[in-house]
């Protein structure tokens, strides 16, 4: 069982594929503008590419053919979510139902979506922030509180974009811990410039570069 | 820059400073406590606030099919939206009239099944929404575009559908951009007058709005006119005023 | 002869006005005798070429009629230019309170002509050229079938008349009293223009106008006369205006409006001698 893909964005010039075993973690390196971001819309289902396929196990999130036709899984019903580079919490709500948003919105009542939106703070340290609002956080909090977020709503595959990224250098070493401590049994793929970052936190490494096909190294 | 920009602050200043300068205090309020001008009054009032119902009912979902959606025919319709912020209001009012009056592209319609617009205070509300349309779409369309989609591509992959990304992240973030377009929809719906008088009639308590009463009595009174413009201006200024810079002040940044 | 919307009266009241008709000299002259003397001294009183320019102010319901006239006018007074300026009553004389120069003034009321007397901004005493009474316009095809002024109280019939507080509101005030039917009317409009508006675009079933608006509105109306509207005529007085740069031109344009020529013509708008 794989997370499998093909990503063809011709005029991004990404063209990358990769098969993943379920359970472990994949980190995409490569230098700025190289299209890392771009895969990660494609797989999360915010960009649709000209062609390619994505599968997590046999259930297919896109199968598009040359022409772009085929079949897309709209982003909300393929249990891929994405930790965004900067963390867009939602300005408008509370940090505890920013993470209550995910299982909410997949169907759990108010007072359980809340409950284990609690319970995911508290593992990640952070259900002090609970009641405060989003604007109120530094860096690496919201971003801790992100973090929170993408894993309240129990997605099959979890995508990191530069998650270190908005973080000072203090925070740096706690937020890379915990998601050791995260990522441990989990589908993820993890998009970082930062070599040290994927070294850490991913099993298997795709690079992205400047040439025609990307390589695949292990 | 300076001089500039005083002169400009000006042009809108002098004109109001000469009508309050004008205003007999003194017998103000017998001027406009009159029973035509207080009827005048009340029903502006609820004939803005129900034409501002329709046009945040009607114009939301314009604004999200425009800042949203891609086709072919999108800069057409949206010029047509923007129709009404040129179009001299007299002719609004003719346009309307060709189309809900008796004798109308769709009133004929109406007619046959014995409901009429002509001279009842819905014509004041649709003729109030027709103008009012374009403040509360425009407004929003601009709040909707800079808010951008990423909080709702981020929704939809934390599960979301598109409804609840509509109603729990979309309508949250834009309200800002919402209230202040509705507010400048009641404020324009408030003035209205051309396309009233042309289209909906004129008759104390039922289409005679406070700008249709003004007109009328300057014919008699011009120091009730003058008081009632008065009452205008400080009704738009209370509304602008209350409401507004809340609005625009966060409009930028949501939250 | 040139005609001016009342949209220019600020234009006129500097003197821009008279270019549309005089020679580059005169406008050098008229110029020129206006910025020795400030504005306002009097209609065209500036020009003291072979030109002289006539300047009228007249209600809108005059358009028609004093177009004709005044062409006429011109061409019995070779070097006479006629300058018509149409608008309400009320705005005229507002205008004439202004400083706004005028020869000629014809209202569509006395209390207008009142006014401006009260002003003293009239030369002698006006006298009445022109009467208008009123009438019932419905839109062509008469859809309510309305045959009488009676016929206008029923319930089906949606008639829209002036507010009285306008002066065709108070003629129609007058009618319903003398006939005794009391009118129930959709809309109480400012300006008879609004009623036959309402009546010409078919949303109403009948209106009470003019006899002249029915004249002028041609085959998008029919008439319902009134039996008794001999008996509420409005009156329309003219007069020379104080200020006249030419009281001489003025009083003999007064006296082609009120002889033969003038009354034919003004009985082909629908108006009555007085």
């Amino acid at each position: 069982m794989t997370l499998s893909f093909r990503v063809r964005v011709e005029d991004r010039g990404v063209d990358v594929a990769h098969d993943l075993p379920l359970g472990r973690t994949l980190g995409i390196v490569g230098p700025n503008g190289i299209g890392k971001s771009t895969v990660l819309e494609v797989l999360a289902g915010l960009l649709a590419p000209p062609s390619g396929h994505a599968r997590v196990g046999p259930r297919v999130l896109f199968d598009l053919d040359d022409d772009g036709r085929g079949q897309w899984v709209p982003p909300h019903q393929r249990g891929v979510t994405l930790m965004a580079q900067r963390p867009l919490l939602f300005p408008h709500l509370s940090v505890l139902d920013n993470v209550a948003f995910g299982p909410r919105s997949q169907g759990a009542s108010r007072k359980a979506a809340r409950e284990a939106a609690g319970d995911w703070l508290a593992r990640l340290d952070a259900d002090r922030f609970a009641a405060r609002r989003p604007d109120s956080l530094s860096g690496g909090q919201a971003q801790r509180v992100a973090l929170a977020r993408a894993l309240a709503a129990e997605p099959e595959v979890l995508l990191l974009d530069e998650p270190l990224a908005p973080v000072d250098i203090e925070g740096k070493a706690d937020l890379r811990r915990l998601l050791v401590d995260v990522l441990g049994e989990r589908t993820a793929v993890v998009v970082s410039h930062d070599p040290w970052d994927v070294q850490a936190l991913a099993d298997e490494v795709l690079e992205m570069g400047p040439f025609p096909n990307s390589r695949k190294s292990n | 820059m300076i001089l500039p920009a005083v002169l400009g602050a000006l042009v809108v200043a002098v004109p109001v400073l000469g009508l309050v300068v004008q205003v007999d205090f003194a017998g103000f309020w017998r001027l406009i406590s009159s029973e035509s001008s207080v009827a005048a009054l009340w029903l502006s009032l609820r004939t803005a606030a129900a034409s501002t119902a329709l046009c945040i009912l009607l114009g939301t979902p314009l604004a999200l099919v425009l800042a949203r959606s891609d086709f072919t025919a999108k800069r057409l319709v949206r010029s047509l939206i923007l129709l009404p912020l040129v179009l001299p209001p007299v002719v609004g009012g003719i346009a309307l009239l060709h189309a809900f009056g008796r004798a109308g592209l769709v009133g004929r319609y109406f007619e046959v099944f014995g409901f009429s617009v002509a001279f009842t205070t819905t014509a004041v509300v649709l003729a109030q929404t027709f103008v009012s349309l374009p403040f509360l779409v425009v407004g929003l369309e601009g709040a909707l575009r800079s808010a951008g989609t990423r909080y709702e591509g981020l929704a939809a992959t934390l599960g979301a559908g598109p409804g609840t990304v509509l109603h729990r992240i979309t309508l949250p973030l834009v309200l800002p951009g919402l209230a202040s377009g509705a507010v400048l929809a009641f404020a324009r719906s408030l003035g209205e007058f051309g396309a009233t008088l042309t289209f909906a009639g004129s008759l104390q308590g039922v289409t005679r709005t406070l700008p249709l009463e003004i007109y009328l009595q300057r014919e008699t009174d011009p120091a009730a006119a003058v008081a009632l413009s008065l009452v205008l201006v400080a009704v738009a200024v209370a509304v602008v005023g209350i409401s507004a810079p809340r609005a625009f002040s966060v409009g930028g940044r949501p939250g | 002869m040139s005609r001016q919307g009342h949209g220019r009266d600020s234009a006129g009241r500097f003197g821009w006005a008279p270019l549309s008709g005089a020679t580059t000299a005169v406008v050098g002259a008229a110029v020129m005798a206006l910025a020795l003397s400030g504005c306002g001294t009097g209609g065209g009183g500036g020009a003291s070429g072979e030109n002289t320019t006539l300047t009228v102010y007249a209600a809108a319901s005059l358009t028609e009629s004093f177009e004709d006239l005044a062409a006429q006018f011109e061409e019995n007074h070779p070097g006479v230019d006629v300058q018509l300026n149409f608008g309400g009553s009320s705005t005229l004389v507002t205008q004439l309170q202004d400083g706004a120069p005028a020869d000629v003034f014809a209202s569509a009321d006395q209390a207008n002509m009142d006014k401006a007397v009260d002003a003293d901004l009239i030369d002698g005493s006006p006298s009445i050229f022109a009467g208008n009474t009123l009438t019932v316009a419905v839109p062509s095809g008469n859809p309510a079938g309305v045959t009488s002024f009676e016929d206008l109280a029923g319930d089906d019939v949606d008639v829209v008349v002036c507010e009285t507080r306008v002066p065709c509101g108070t003629a129609t005030q007058k009618i319903e009293d003398l006939t005794g039917v009391t009118l129930d009317p959709v809309s109480e409009e400012s300006s008879v223009t609004d009623v036959m508006g309402k009546v010409t675009s078919g949303q109403a079933d009948a209106g009470v106008v003019y006899r002249t608006d029915v004249k002028a509105a041609g085959d998008s109306v029919e008439e319902v006369e009134i039996d008794r509207a001999d008996q509420v005529v409005n009156e329309y007085p003219i007069a020379t205006v104080k200020s006249a740069g030419n009281a001489d031109l003025a009083r003999e344009f007064i006296e082609l409006v009120e002889g033969p020529d003038g009354q034919a013509r003004l009985a082909e708008e629908g108006f009555r001698s007085p």
